[in-house]
């Protein structure tokens, strides 16, 4: 008897103890140097000299954008790069239009703005690449650079009032100072006719060397994304084009240019459908690829590490990993940006409220601002830490600034506005 | 058959060493009183000299029976003020009110009523009493009441908000009142302590931010005090220095923000920020001030200038209060909070010197 009491003791003592425990609270990340600017960034580069390169609209109803503002290391505004007397240079005509979608920094006082010059005329939207490179000051330096590209509709003219991540040409600068643009464009002549090209401009060579190459999908002829374009960490020569389809079948592509073509050596490309929105894509000294993104369909990060381009090998292993932070259950999350950090893949990450509308929570303003760190041995959620939590605050990128993870995002400080701010912050190791 | 003793031994023997004390005291005290008898008579029989030496050999035997030794030196005063020893009678009321200070001197006291210098004794217990003003005793305790005035020193700018300005920081009225004890060491050099509770605060603004914040504390003190004796003056100036110690409580803010350029109006919130704040503070306080006695109470003002040893803000809070962050954009700096002090004391004097001051 005196047994089977204690044996029902000990039962109701575990019992308490189980009932009772909490979740662990999920652990703070400090962070320091906090700045605020009235400017509304979608998008972040950091510059060879140092400092960050803002692309910001002006109302971001349209997703326009309006001008470049340069950010000093410290997260201090400096000079900016108004977008509309580009356009009105361009513009002589004012049956043309100038759509800006990317800039590049060519040198320290030297930036390629990338869009698409579109005339509108009674038989269409004749549309050009357009290349136009200005100084700090916003002053023309250069001849502007106009390609061909074909006609648009008007479908597809009107969706460069709203461009997401469609319709979109970007570029980066190889080591050897060429300019390489790769842009996506859908064309009013019919299906089949998506424009998919990528360009190389040998703006310190001889016009001669120029050289192009279109891809032949995937795409939809709804249109497709153009992610990232990046130089080989480890084959300076060569580049790295990320695009995916309408319905998001990601490609990586290693291309290579000869005296007289482009070439396209590595393609990965997913053997199932996949829906993922690769965010982030970075390049170890290693060659090792990272990637970071979204399941769109239920919001969860997706993250991963690999050593190479295998055909499908990204995506397939990628498929595997959902990853779920401690103390968040099934929360979605959201991560736009990404750095290598002490070995690992720090993903800056949003956790929302599960009733928040997906894919891009529009409006939202409590939601978590964090730091999710992924191992490279295993792909798994070493650590999960908050930064700001509550807010709202919405990360844009994420750099390793000599050991220190510099923060650049966007948020509504005021609840009785619209307003967005551009805010930076500096993370404290600990 | 019971042979045990009604009592314990031990309680007997204590019983007899008891009566024995007793005995020996209360023989002790006989003596004294026939002493004083006897002192008395050699006065009355105008014998003032003899008497003075009978009582300066019965002072130092009982010394430890403070009636009987305030009557001898009232006798022995009367004695030499009879003789003209004007100094040694004064030395002798002021032994006389260390030893009891509750000993009055009437005019028309029989004792001294036409005596010989009945007048020179009356007014030199007179004037005694006008120079003991300023002997604040050795030991006294009460009361203070502080008023303060905080003055902010930051060591860092931090600004949120590009656009904003620099903040301001203005001064908040606190207080605090408490227990104070001072004991003097040497005569005019005391050791001090003290204990309260209190409020005391900061404002600051940067134009379309207005910012509050309230502390509730106990300060605890001890230093030093040093009071300076002016000849002809009742009122003693004292210097102090001491060092502080608080334990905050509470710690609450009010925040607001209007309207500007790039900004829009923010209700106006109160928060907790204790976990964002040291809870101890250390500080360091010198003072200046003026004492002056009425009866045996002490009344004392004093400015005091405290200068913070240790932050206000945690080296690692400034960025922890989100919703101040992102919503108000407000951090706080790294702060000091130094103040000037307006104390009012009052002490009551448990303990006088033994030595004479006045009249060494």
């Amino acid at each position: 008897m005196r047994t089977s009491m204690n044996a029902l003791g000990m039962a109701l003592i575990i019992l308490l103890s189980v009932s009772c425990r909490k979740e662990e609270p999920v652990q703070e990340m400090p962070v320091s140097d906090v700045k605020a600017h009235p400017i509304y960034t979608v998008h972040v580069k950091r510059l060879p000299q140092g400092g960050y390169l803002l692309q910001c609209v002006d109302d971001p109803t349209y997703r326009r954008l309006d001008f470049a503002q340069l950010m000093s290391a410290d997260g201090e505004l400096l000079q900016r790069i108004d977008y509309a007397p580009i356009r009105a240079a361009y513009s002589t005509d004012l049956d043309k239009e100038f759509y800006i979608t990317d800039i590049v920094p060519m040198g320290p006082d030297r930036y390629a703005v990338i869009g698409f010059g579109i005339e509108v005329t009674d038989t269409g939207y004749p549309t050009d690449l357009v290349i136009h490179q200005v100084n700090t000051n916003g002053e023309q330096v250069a001849e502007i650079i106009e390609r061909p590209l074909g006609s648009i509709g008007i479908t597809e003219h009107e969706s460069f009032l709203y461009p997401t991540y469609k319709e979109r040409a970007i570029g980066v600068s190889t080591p050897n100072g060429d300019l390489v643009v790769a842009l996506n464009m859908g064309l009013y002549s019919g299906p089949g006719t998506h424009v998919l090209k990528l360009y190389r401009f040998p703006l310190s060579g001889p016009p001669s060397t120029e050289r192009a190459i279109s891809f032949t999908g995937p795409y939809d002829t709804q249109g497709s994304f153009m992610w990232s374009i990046q130089p080989s960490t480890t084959e300076p020569d060569k580049v790295l084009l990320l695009q995916s389809d309408y319905y998001l079948f990601n490609t990586l592509r290693k291309l290579a240019f000869t005296p007289t073509a482009i070439i396209e050596e590595e393609v990965d490309r997913p053997s199932f459908p996949f829906v993922f929105r690769p965010y982030v894509f970075l390049q170890d000294v290693d060659g090792t690829y990272a990637f970071g993104g979204n399941r769109v369909d239920w919001g969860q990060v997706l993250s991963g590490f690999f050593p190479q381009i295998q055909q499908g090998a990204c995506e397939s292993a990628l498929y595997q990993q959902y990853q779920f932070p401690p103390g968040y259950g099934n929360a979605p999350f959201q991560c736009y940006a990404g750095a290598f950090w002490n070995g690992k893949l720090a993903l800056l990450t949003s956790a929302y409220e599960a009733g928040v509308i997906q894919p891009y929570f529009p409006g939202d303003r409590e939601s978590d601002l964090g730091l999710m760190f992924i191992s490279p041995e295993d792909n798994t959620v070493t650590d999960y830490r908050t930064l700001i939590p509550g807010q709202g605050m919405r990360g844009i990128a994420l750099f390793n600034d000599g050991g220190q993870l510099v923060v650049i995002g966007t948020n509504y400080p005021y609840e009785n506005t619209s307003l967005h701010h551009t805010f930076f912050m500096r993370v404290k190791n600990g | 058959m019971n042979t045990a003793l009604p009592y314990p031994m031990e309680r007997v023997m204590a019983g007899l060493l008891g009566y024995c004390m007793a005995t020996i005291a209360g023989m002790a005290q006989m003596d004294c009183i026939q002493r004083y008898d006897d002192a008395k008579a050699l006065f009355d029989n105008g014998e003032r000299k003899v008497c003075i030496q009978v009582l300066d050999t019965a002072l130092n035997r009982c010394a430890k029976d403070r009636d009987v030794y305030g009557r001898m030196l009232y006798l022995k005063s009367l004695a030499e003020a009879g003789e003209d020893s004007l100094d040694r009678m004064r030395r002798d009321l002021e032994r006389l009110y260390r030893s009891d200070r509750h000993f009055v001197i009437k005019a028309y006291d029989p004792l001294i009523k036409g005596r010989t210098g009945e007048a020179e004794l009356y007014g030199a217990w007179e004037n005694l009493h006008t120079d003991l003003r300023k002997d604040l005793g050795r030991w006294r305790a009460g009361v203070s009441v502080s008023f303060s005035s905080t003055i902010i020193r930051t060591t860092t700018d931090r600004k949120v908000l590009a656009s904003d300005e620099e903040m301001d920081y203005g001064t908040s009225i606190g207080w605090d009142a408490g227990g104070t004890m001072e004991w003097e060491i040497i005569p005019n050099l005391a050791l001090t302590a003290s204990a309260g509770y209190g409020v005391t605060g900061f404002e600051a603004t940067n134009g379309p931010i207005t910012y509050k914040e309230n502390m509730t504390r106990v300060p605890m003190s001890v230093g030093v005090k040093k009071c300076f004796w002016l000849d002809r003056s009742a009122f003693v100036p004292f210097a102090r220095i001491n060092g502080g110690f608080g334990w905050l409580l509470r710690d609450e803010a009010q925040i607001e923000r209007v309207d500007g350029q790039d900004t829009r109006y923010l209700r106006s919130i109160n928060m907790d920020r204790l976990a964002e704040r040291r809870q101890d503070q250390f500080w360091l306080e010198g003072a200046l001030g003026v004492s002056r006695k009425a009866g045996h109470t002490v009344l004392s003002a004093e400015v005091a200038y405290d200068h913070a040893l240790t932050t206000l803000t945690l080296d690692s809070a400034p960025y922890t209060n989100a919703e101040l962050l992102a919503d108000y954009y407000y951090v706080d700096n790294t702060l000091f909070m130094h103040a000037v002090v307006l104390r009012i004391t009052a002490q009551y004097v448990l303990d006088y010197h033994n030595k004479n001051r006045i009249h060494p």
